[in-house]
């Protein structure tokens, strides 16, 4: 049964990640069209729904280049490299959890596995994609796409560190690693639990991603692609989906540790993986809120901004936590209280400590 | 260390603000092309040249000046004497759009266009025949050095002038009223309309 059970969730994860993959992409060209006041693609299909389709059409039929004195092989193996584990990522998401839900009740939580270190395993798994985007840019034997790719581990790397401290605090919160423990541990969601965790996990996640504002190695306007420069036809778009279907996974990982996954608010209605869905989508439109709004960063900004910044303040997250947990306040509504003050309180002191300087951020 | 100046952040927030009432409440402001269009400058020379079948004498003067050869006329001898064009054909997908037809016409009878849609899904249908050369409102002379028609073309609309797309069937409501020609080139004021003359 067992192996029923995991081809049944092998399926069901691949048509929800390509779909949603799929989805997100026609969603931000027309959600930022609407943001900049133009409607976006609104031709291919009932308003513009077969885009992504016609996309993929075409970007099949294009030639797929091989540079002449690049790696063949790690050329061709970096895109599957680094699209890969986005997909890893959704093995231990739980799309709704045990017993009764909407319409239906599970005898257990409905994810592929729900592993007891699942935290750590997303971690460990999304970290995967920068050894594509080494492979990437040393195989092109191009000296800007190596340039670009190391930019983007750099940029990825300083991230992973107030990344990762955030999800110690929910971890600190649920006392459990494991996604579906964490999502039942939710009565309050961990956002009003944790403010400034979600500020500093949604914040270091944008910039692991590479998105705007943090898109500085694909910045479409300024420098050729970084590390997929030399990329054409299936394998580009290989790092294409990559890119939306981490975003998928992000949506996701923020909607399980920080919205409640699938957990209407406060339980006012039964548990389904409708609300998960809905969480997703609310996360991912936050992205392009702030995509359609920050103008990008520089790579020095961005640096000081995940040292500086992140770094402190997701340490300060910590211990706050862990003092919470300790003490005799707990992680009630009276947590709640304090820890969105302090939230707003440690962001402003904090932003405080830098002052510009003929325009340059210093701090 | 902070000295009285604004905090970080705030410019953060009003942005964010900003950008969520343009995506609730703002309508979009870019021109939906196929349906609705602008009108472009009165002195625009597109890609296309209008023929005037009453002013041409078969001549073949423009057939003879293009350096192209783009130019096929077939003529036919009326009862008093005088020639008319019984084909005349204009490659437009091999012209150059130099203007010597134009300019050695001596009858004024061909005129650089003003249209500049010009694709097609066939290389023959880039072959206009006389029937589709003529001038009608989709193919208006252009008025560039030529005062004559810049009078009567209507004014340009444009988004920096303040002017407003026409609209078609599919277009949004909104009041259709004149365009405002604020910005677009006046009327050449006593433009003479009668042929402006052999040079």
């Amino acid at each position: 049964m067992d192996w029923l059970r995991w081809i049944i969730f092998v399926v069901i994860i691949l048509a929800f990640a390509l779909s949603f993959v799929m989805a997100f992409i026609l969603l931000e060209r027309r959600i930022v069209g609407k943001f900049q006041l133009r409607p976006g693609p609104n031709r291919v299909g009932p308003m513009g729904m077969l885009q992504p389709v016609a996309d993929a059409v075409k970007i099949l039929l294009k030639e797929d280049i091989t540079p002449a004195k690049g790696d063949r092989w790690v050329h061709r193996l970096a895109p599957i490299v680094a699209f890969a584990p986005a997909l890893l990522v959704f093995a231990v998401v739980p799309f709704q959890g045990k017993g009764p839900g909407l319409g239906f009740s599970l005898d257990q939580p409905a994810a592929l596995a729900d592993l007891n270190v699942g935290v750590l395993y997303i971690v460990a798994v999304s970290s995967i994609s920068v050894i594509g985007m080494i492979m990437a840019g040393w195989a092109s034997n191009n000296k800007y796409s190596l340039l670009g790719a190391m930019r983007a581990i750099a940029q990825m790397v300083s991230y992973e560190v107030p990344l990762v401290l955030s999800i110690v605090g929910i971890v600190i919160a649920s006392g459990s690693l494991s996604l579906n423990s964490i999502v039942e541990a939710q009565s309050i969601p961990f956002i009003l639990l944790q403010p400034l965790g979600f500020l500093i996990y949604f914040l270091g996640a944008t910039a692991e991603i590479n998105r705007a504002p943090f898109d500085l190695l694909e910045a479409e306007s300024e420098i050729v692609a970084s590390y997929h420069t030399e990329y054409s036809g299936m394998r580009f778009a290989m790092f294409f989906l990559g890119e939306y279907a981490y975003a998928l996974g992000v949506s996701a990982i923020v909607s399980v540790l920080f919205l409640g996954g699938y957990k209407f608010p406060f339980g006012l209605l039964p548990q389904s993986f409708i609300w998960f869905l809905a969480k997703i989508f609310l996360v991912f439109f936050l992205m392009l809120w702030v995509r359609s709004t920050l103008p990008r960063v520089r790579i020095d900004q961005m640096m000081a901004f995940a040292w500086k910044f992140l770094l402190p303040l997701s340490l300060v997250n910590l211990l706050l936590v862990a003092a919470e947990g300790v003490s005799t306040i707990g992680f009630g509504w009276a947590a709640v209280g304090i820890n969105v003050i302090l939230a707003i309180a440690f962001v402003v002191i904090w932003a405080n400590r830098f002052y510009r300087v003929k325009g340059v951020t210093v701090g | 260390m902070a000295d009285a100046k604004k905090p970080l952040g705030q410019g953060i927030l009003k942005g964010l603000a900003l950008t969520l009432k343009h995506f609730l409440a703002r309508p979009i402001i870019t021109v939906q092309y196929p349906e609705q269009t602008l009108v472009h400058s009165r002195r625009l020379r597109g890609c296309d040249l209008v023929w005037d079948p009453e002013r041409c004498t078969a001549c073949c003067t423009c057939a003879k000046s293009c350096p192209q050869g783009n130019i096929r006329i077939e003529t036919r001898l009326r009862p008093d004497n005088t020639r008319e064009a019984v084909v005349f054909e204009i490659d437009h997908g091999r012209t150059m759009f130099c203007g010597l037809c134009v300019e050695s016409c001596p009858f004024d009878a061909i005129h650089m266009g003003k249209a500049s849609e010009r694709a097609t899904y066939s290389r023959e249908s880039l072959v206009l025949p006389k029937e589709k050369l003529t001038i009608s409102p989709e193919r208006q002379p252009s008025g560039y050095f030529r005062p004559q028609f810049e009078a009567e073309l209507p004014p340009q609309t444009l988004l920096v002038y303040g002017g407003r797309a026409s609209e078609g069937p599919a277009a949004p409501a909104a009041p259709a009223g004149p365009p405002a020609p604020a910005g677009a080139t006046p009327p050449a004021a006593g433009a003479p309309k009668e042929k402006v003359g052999v040079k």
